[in-house]
Parts: C-alpha cells; structure tokens; sequence
C-alpha cells in the first residue's frame, strides 16, 4: 500500500512537470500521426502479396506502428533522467525514505501515459484511414504496447543511470532502434524475409510482440502468439525493471 | 546515545581511499562543524552517514538506527541540504515543498502548516507561487534549507549552507542555526565559512581524508598555539625588548609593529608578574590582551601538518 500511494506521489509529481513543458508532450503526439500520414498511402499501392492485399495493408501496419512507438518513444526516456542526475534532483530524492521502485515507477508511469496518449491518437487516426480490426483486441493491444513500453523505459532509465550522458544514451537508442525495428516485422512481415533475417528475428523480443499485436488486431485470441507475446514481454519489462532500480541505487554511490 | 556515532568508518573508490577510520560521536542538540579542503572526503562522509553509499568498513549510527540496516529510517530522521540544491525550476516554491511534504508523508494541513513555516523563516512566502526557475542562486538555497527542514528531523545535514549567499540572506540562514540548535537539534555542517563556524558550532571536525583533530574552536586554537600577549606602549616597543627577556618565566619575546610580542611559561598566572616587571621599570602600559587567533589560522595549520603528515606515510 505504501509502494502503490508512493507510486502514485511520483507519477503525479513528474505529469505536473512535464506538463509545464506541453511542446514536448505535443510534438511526440504528432510524431506517430506524421508516419501514419506519410506510410500509409504507400502501402495503398503496394502489389498483393502471399503475406497480404493492400486493402489490408492498413490493418498490418497500424499493429506494427503501434509496436514501433513504444521503442521510439521510449527508449529516449532516459535522457530527462540524466539531466535530473546533473541537477541534483535524484540524489535529493535518495536522501528521502521514498523506495527507489516508487521513484523508476513513478517515472516511467508518467512516460507512460504519454505513449497511451499517441498510441490511441495512432489507432484514431488509422481508424479514419480505413482500419477495421477488433476493438477489444485494440484494447488489449493498448495493454501490451504499454508493456514493451515499460521495457524500454526502464532500459532507458538502466543505460542513463548508468552512463549518465545524454549523448550516450541518445547513441545507444539509435543504435538498438533499427535491428528491433527492422528484425521484428512491424513495418512489413517477416514471412517477405530471407530465411537469415528470420533466424535473427527469433532472438528479437519485438517480433514476438508484433505477432501478439497483429492477432490481438485481427482477433484471433485463441492464438498461442498472444500469450507468447504477453509472457515474453512481461517478462523482460519486469527484469528491466529491476535493473534500472538497481541503478538508480547504485547511480550515486 | 549520541546522536551520530562514527566507529572507523572508511570509504574507498577503487585504490584511493576518500574517508579513512573516522571516529567521532556527535551528541544530541550539538551543531558539529565538519572542515576541510575540496576533495578531502567531507561530501562522502554526508553520503555515508545518510545511507546514500555504504561504507567500505567501520560502523556507525545515525539518530540510533544502525547504518546499513536501519537506512530508511535514518533517512526519515534525517534533513539534507545536498551539495546542488536539486529543485523543481518549473514548480513554484509551494509545489516544490507540497512534494517533497508528500514523501514524508505529513498529511495535507500539517504539510500546509510547515511549508508556510518555512517560506516564511526563509523570507520566502511572498514569492511561494512564483516558479523556482525565477529564484536568485540565495532564494534557491534557502529554498533547499526550508525543504530539508519540512519534516521536522532532529538532525539536519547542511552542506555549505550560506555558500553563494549574500550577507542579508547568509544571516537569515545563520539565525536558523542558530534557532535550530535553541529547538535541540543536532546540526551537521560543513562550510568553507571559518568564521560563521566558529559563530556557530559547539565543536569543529578538521578532516582531510582522515580525522586530523576534533575539539571545540576554543581548544583547538589553544592546543595549536601558544598564547601570545601583545603589549602597547606610549611609545616604542623596541628599548623593552631586553627587559622582558631578562625575565626568567618569559618564553620568546619579539616586537611586531611596535607591539611587544611575549609567550609566557604559564600564561595565566605570570601575565601580572610580566606587566609589573615593566611598570616598575618605567613603561608606560598602554594596553595588554592576548593574541586571538581566528579559526581559519588553526585551519590552515592543521591541513598543513596534515599534509605534511600524508606526505611523510607515503615517501615511508
């Protein structure tokens, strides 16, 4: 009960700052809507594929997209942390009782909401583009988009604590983005990849997600890959976790 | 119990040692000024004894919690001023104090209560709303200072606490010393401000790496220098000079802008005998006091036999 209203203070605590800072909140919702707008009207005339039709198209690639803004968004999340380093906020936080679970938590919450923010801002605009897919799998899809969003953050939060350089982990983000992104099948699937970008793609945690998204989408819930997704995803959001609390009790010592 | 036991105590990094065996206690209601050089270890001391890093070996404990098992709790009985003051910019002075009331769980009227407390004791509760980003380097610092006070902690850490502040706001912060230690709280406060220590503090810590000796400003500028009388005339020092050294309890004796300098064997009792000695030889005694040495001349002393001293371990 302590953690969860200790959660709470943070998350409250770090949406009031952000929110003095809108541009920032602004531009990242527009970023997701900008390649919606620009991606999709290509996929309308693509050739039919064993994989799909381009009527479909849009169906297969607003799932992905959503997989995508979630590394995108998140993996730079660490940069605010390290300026929070610089100034002496985080080690003014560690003199306090408040558990360093709460702090990362609360942290990545508020990180959070703003990825739910563009991911439904995506699913709506994608709506309007001609998507037609299950709502309740949009919503649980929602629900596992914030997961891998949980991941990143807290890789982030671990690389920053860390390293603690905003250029550092800026690098180390781009240098992960294009593998995860390319070797998880989100902008087109994996079935068009040679047989040596498949076998890469089984060590990619994204893949596993994009197919759990892609199911969700199309509502084939009695799919293994959601459960496979779901499980897989928690599971290293969770040891992820972990790691960034453990830096953040390390960062200053 | 004291309120902060130390029992050799030692921080390294890698190789180099930072904190080596310190020892000391500190007791209830005393306001404990801790000196040193930058880099002599003193901020890695703060961070050891509120939990933020542990200690390589040595034990301690911190408002009767024992270090290393007892951390949270001796964070909550605990305030810190840390080095940079690490406020909200985009917060005003109200929401940066409503938060940190929060994590230390006071319940909303007494967090009201206190906050305005404290703006106002920092001279701070006009400017309560308006955003920390707007506040001068001495706004933020008292700021800081109301903000470790918040949850009224018997003892309080403050990290160079006037550094950066101009003389009205320096005094404002002194008088919260000051009313600090009336309330009984125990005040750990390290400052590169001689003077404002030896105002302030009960007894001073001069470190550098290790404990280089601990006393009360007084002793520690007795212990380090021989008490010096310094005696005017109507006219010049210089034709007493060989009476007073013919004077068999008379130490050394040198004129220094025409004062007449003497160390006596036993200062206390053979300072009379001294001024008799020169009165009956016809000196006109214009004045007679005693040499005061400022804290920043012991301070200085000490970190120069310490140095010497760390030089001579290492050729050894």
């Amino acid at each position: 009960m302590k953690l969860l209203r200790e959660i709470w203070i943070i998350f409250i605590h770090s949406l009031r700052v952000a929110l003095r800072n809108p541009m920032t909140i602004i531009v990242g919702l527009l970023q997701p809507v900008t390649w919606l707008l620009l991606f999709a009207p290509l996929l309308k005339n693509l050739p039919a594929t064993a994989a799909f039709s381009p009527e479909e198209a849009i169906n297969i690639f607003t799932p992905g997209m959503l997989v995508m803004l979630a590394p995108i968004t998140s993996l730079f999340s660490g940069i605010g942390l390290v300026v929070e380093l610089r100034n002496g906020v985080l080690d003014r936080l560690r003199v306090t009782p408040v558990s360093r679970l709460a702090v990362v938590l609360g942290k990545a919450l508020r990180d959070l909401v703003v990825l739910l923010l563009q991911g439904v801002l995506l699913v709506a605009v994608a709506w309007t583009m001609g998507l037609r897919i299950h709502l309740a799998g949009i919503l649980v899809g929602l629900g596992l988009m914030m997961i891998v969003g949980l991941l990143m953050i807290s890789c982030s939060y671990a690389f920053a604590l860390i390293l603690r350089n905003e250029n550092a982990v800026a690098s180390i983000a781009n240098v992960l983005l294009l593998p995860l992104l390319l070797l998880s099948g989100l902008i087109l699937p994996l079935e068009l990849a040679p047989r040596w970008m498949q076998i890469a793609a089984d060590f990619n945690p994204l893949a596993y997600t994009v197919e759990a998204m892609r199911a969700l989408f199309t509502g084939r819930f009695d799919d293994t890959v959601i459960l496979n997704g779901f499980l897989l995803t928690t599971a290293l959001a969770v040891f992820s976790l972990f790691w960034a609390t453990r830096s953040f009790r390390r960062a200053l010592a | 119990m004291p309120a902060i036991s130390a029992r050799g105590l030692t921080r390294a990094f890698g190789e180099r040692v930072a904190v080596d065996n310190l020892t000391f206690d500190i007791a209830h209601g005393e306001v404990f000024g801790f000196l040193g050089p930058n880099g002599a270890g003193k901020t890695t001391t703060v961070r050891m004894l509120t939990g933020l890093i542990a200690p390589t070996s040595g034990a301690c404990t911190v408002a009767g919690y024992e270090l290393g098992f007892d951390n949270q709790r001796i964070r909550r009985a605990v305030g810190v001023l840390t080095e940079t003051p690490g406020l909200y910019d985009k917060l005003s002075a109200e929401q940066n104090l409503l938060f940190y009331a929060a994590i230390y769980e006071l319940d909303s009227r007494t967090a009201r209560e206190q906050v305005q407390h404290y703006l106002r004791m920092m001279d701070l509760w006009d400017r309560r709303e308006h955003l920390v980003g707007t506040f001068s380097k001495g706004m933020r610092q008292k700021l800081a200072i109301a903000r470790a006070l918040l949850h009224n902690p018997q003892i309080v850490f403050l990290d160079e606490p006037t550094a950066g502040l101009d003389p009205e706001a320096a005094n404002v912060v002194r008088d919260v010393i000051r009313s600090l230690r009336g309330e009984g709280r125990t005040i750990f406060l390290t400052s590169h401000n001689l003077h404002e220590v030896d105002q302030l503090c009960d007894r001073v810590a001069i470190f550098r790496e290790r404990l280089l000796r601990l006393d009360t400003p007084a002793n520690l500028r007795a212990g380090l220098f021989d008490t010096q009388h310094l005696i005017e005339f109507a006219g010049a020092a210089e034709p007493w000079l060989a009476t007073v050294r013919a004077l068999p309890f008379v130490r050394e004796a040198s004129v220094e802008d025409r004062v007449l300098v003497i160390s006596l064997q036993e200062p206390a009792s053979q300072k009379p005998a001294l001024i008799r000695a020169l009165v009956e030889a016809g000196a006109e005694v214009q004045n007679v006091q005693d040499r005061q040495y400022s804290l920043e001349e012991v301070y200085l002393q000490l970190i120069r036999d310490g140095a010497t001293a760390g030089l001579k371990k290492e050729m050894s």
